[in-house]
C-alpha cells in the first residue's frame, strides 16, 4: 500500500464522512463498503469468532451513527472508527465477563485473517496463522493494526491509549514473537 | 472504494442496519476540538477563583510568601488543572486517546507541585493556628463545593463525546477539578502546617479523582449492554 494511495484514500473517507455528517444515506453506504470488511476483520482478530465479529459490525456501524458528530473533519477516519470499534468489542467482552460468571464457554480457534501484507518475509500459511494465535493479545493488535490495516504507530497509540514509542514496541516484539514461534514449529 | 487490507471482498448492509441509520439521518455538527470545548470551563475557573476572595478575602500572608509561591504556582496549578480537564476531553473522543504515560505524568506534575509549594511555604512562613484540626472539615468541604462543578461541567461534555476509557476520563476530570478546586482555595487559606495541607488540601484532589472514577465506572456499566 503506497503512501500516496493512502493519503487519497484518507482525504476520500473524510469527504464521505463529512457528507454522512451532513445527512447524507449513500455518505453512509460509501463509508460502510469502504470500511467493514477490515473493521470486521479487526473485531474477529479481537474476539477470536467470526461470528461475533458480524454482530459486533453491525453493533459499531450502529455507535458511528450514533456517535458521527463526534467525529471532526479533517482528522482520519479510519483510526476514529476503529477506536470505535474497539470499544463496542471491549464493552462487549466486558458483558461477556459478567455473563461467564454464570456460563462457560469453548475456546474457539483464531478465524482466517487477511494477511497479505503481513510481516514481510513471512510466508501466508496456516502455521502463521497459528504462531499468530499464540502471540499475546496486545502484541498481536498492534501486529496486525500496523502491518494488516496500514496505521502509523502514532495512531496506534492514539487508540489503544499508549504511546507511540510503546506501539512501535508492542508491534516489534509481536513480529519476534510470530518468527520465534514459526522458527520453533518448524524445528519441532 | 475498498480499503487495501481488506482483502478485496465488500460487505452488504444489514437490512436492520440501513433501517437504523435511514430512520435517524439528520446533519449533525461536529464536536468542536477538546480545546474549544474547554472554553465551558474558563467561566468556572473566574467564578472559583473569585468566590473564595470574595467571601474570604485573600490569604493574610499573601505579601509575605510572595510572587514565587503565592500568584505563580497558582497559575501553572491551574495550567496543569485545566491540561488534566483538556486531557479527559481528548480521551473521550475516539482515535485521538491518550498514553498512560502522558496521563499519569500530568498528575504527578500536579499533585507535586501542590506537595512542594505547600512544604516551601511551611518551610519558610509556617503558619499554624489553635486547633487546627477543628479547621480541617472547612477547608475540605470548601475544596469539595469548588471542585465537583468542574467534574460535573467536563463529565457532561465528555459524555456528549464517546468515552472509551470512562473510568480513566472520570479520574482526570476528578484530579483536575480538584487540582483547580486547590489552586483557588490556596489563594485564600494561610495554614501551612502539614497535616492540614495533606487532610484538607490534598485529600479532596483524591477524593474528586475517587469520585470521578466511580462515576466513569458506573456510566461504563450502565451505558451499553450487548447481546
Amino acid at each position: 500500500m503506497s503512501s500516496v494511495s493512502t493519503e487519497e484514500s484518507d482525504r476520500r473517507l473524510v469527504d464521505i464522512m463529512v457528507a454522512y455528517q451532513m445527512g447524507e444515506m449513500e455518505g453512509f453506504e460509501q463509508l460502510f463498503h469502504a470500511l467493514a470488511t477490515s473493521v470486521r476483520n479487526y473485531l474477529a482478530s479481537l474476539s477470536r469468532d467470526f461470528d461475533r465479529a458480524e454482530d459486533l459490525l453491525q453493533e459499531t456501524f450502529l455507535q458511528v451513527h450514533r456517535s458521527r458528530q463526534t467525529y471532526s473533519p479533517p482528522r482520519p477516519v479510519k483510526p476514529w472508527i476503529f477506536g470505535i470499534a474497539r470499544y463496542v468489542y471491549l464493552m462487549d467482552r466486558r458483558s461477556k465477563v459478567r455473563k461467564s460468571r454464570f456460563e462457560t464457554t469453548a475456546k474457539v480457534e483464531l478465524p482466517e485473517l487477511p494477511v497479505d501484507s503481513l510481516a514481510e518475509g513471512l510466508p501466508v500459511t496456516d502455521d502463521l496463522l497459528r504462531a499468530l494465535d499464540e502471540v499475546p493479545e496486545d502484541r498481536r493488535e498492534a501486529v496486525l493494526l500496523h502491518h494488516v490495516w496500514g496505521f502509523s504507530f502514532r495512531e496506534i497509540g492514539a487508540m489503544l491509549g499508549i504511546s507511540e514509542r510503546a506501539a512501535k514496541l508492542r508491534s516489534f516484539r509481536g513480529i519476534q514473537a510470530l518468527r520465534a514461534i514459526m522458527v520453533e514449529g518448524e524445528a519441532g | 472504494m475498498t480499503d487495501p487490507a481488506a482483502g478485496g471482498t465488500t460487505q452488504r448492509i444489514p437490512e436492520s442496519l440501513r433501517q437504523a441509520v435511514s430512520c435517524d439521518l439528520k446533519p449533525v455538527c461536529p464536536l468542536a476540538a477538546p480545546w474549544r470545548r474547554m472554553l465551558w470551563v474558563v467561566p468556572l475557573t473566574i467564578v472559583a477563583f473569585l468566590l473564595p476572595q470574595l467571601i474570604m478575602g485573600p490569604r493574610p500572608d499573601l505579601d509575605q510568601i510572595g510572587m514565587v509561591l503565592g500568584w505563580l504556582p497558582m497559575i501553572v496549578q491551574l495550567l496543569l488543572g485545566l491540561g488534566l480537564l483538556g486531557m479527559a476531553l481528548r480521551e473521550a473522543v475516539p482515535g485521538i486517546g491518550i498514553s498512560r504515560g502522558r496521563i499519569g505524568g500530568l498528575m504527578i506534575a500536579a499533585i507535586g507541585l501542590h506537595v512542594l509549594v505547600n512544604a516551601a511555604i511551611w518551610r519558610f512562613y509556617p503558619t499554624t493556628v489553635e486547633g487546627v484540626w477543628s479547621l480541617w472539615w472547612m477547608c475540605f468541604r470548601h475544596e469539595l463545593f469548588l471542585g465537583i462543578p468542574f467534574l460535573l461541567v467536563v463529565a457532561w461534555l465528555a459524555v456528549r463525546a464517546l468515552p472509551v476509557r470512562p473510568r480513566t476520563i472520570g479520574l482526570l476530570s476528578g484530579v483536575g477539578a480538584g487540582v483547580m478546586a486547590d489552586a483557588t482555595w490556596r489563594m485564600v487559606c494561610p495554614i501551612s502546617e502539614v497535616s492540614h495541607v495533606l487532610s484538607s488540601h490534598l485529600a479532596p484532589v483524591f477524593v474528586l479523582g475517587a469520585l470521578g472514577y466511580f462515576l466513569g465506572w458506573i456510566w461504563e456499566r450502565s451505558r451499553y449492554s450487548i447481546g
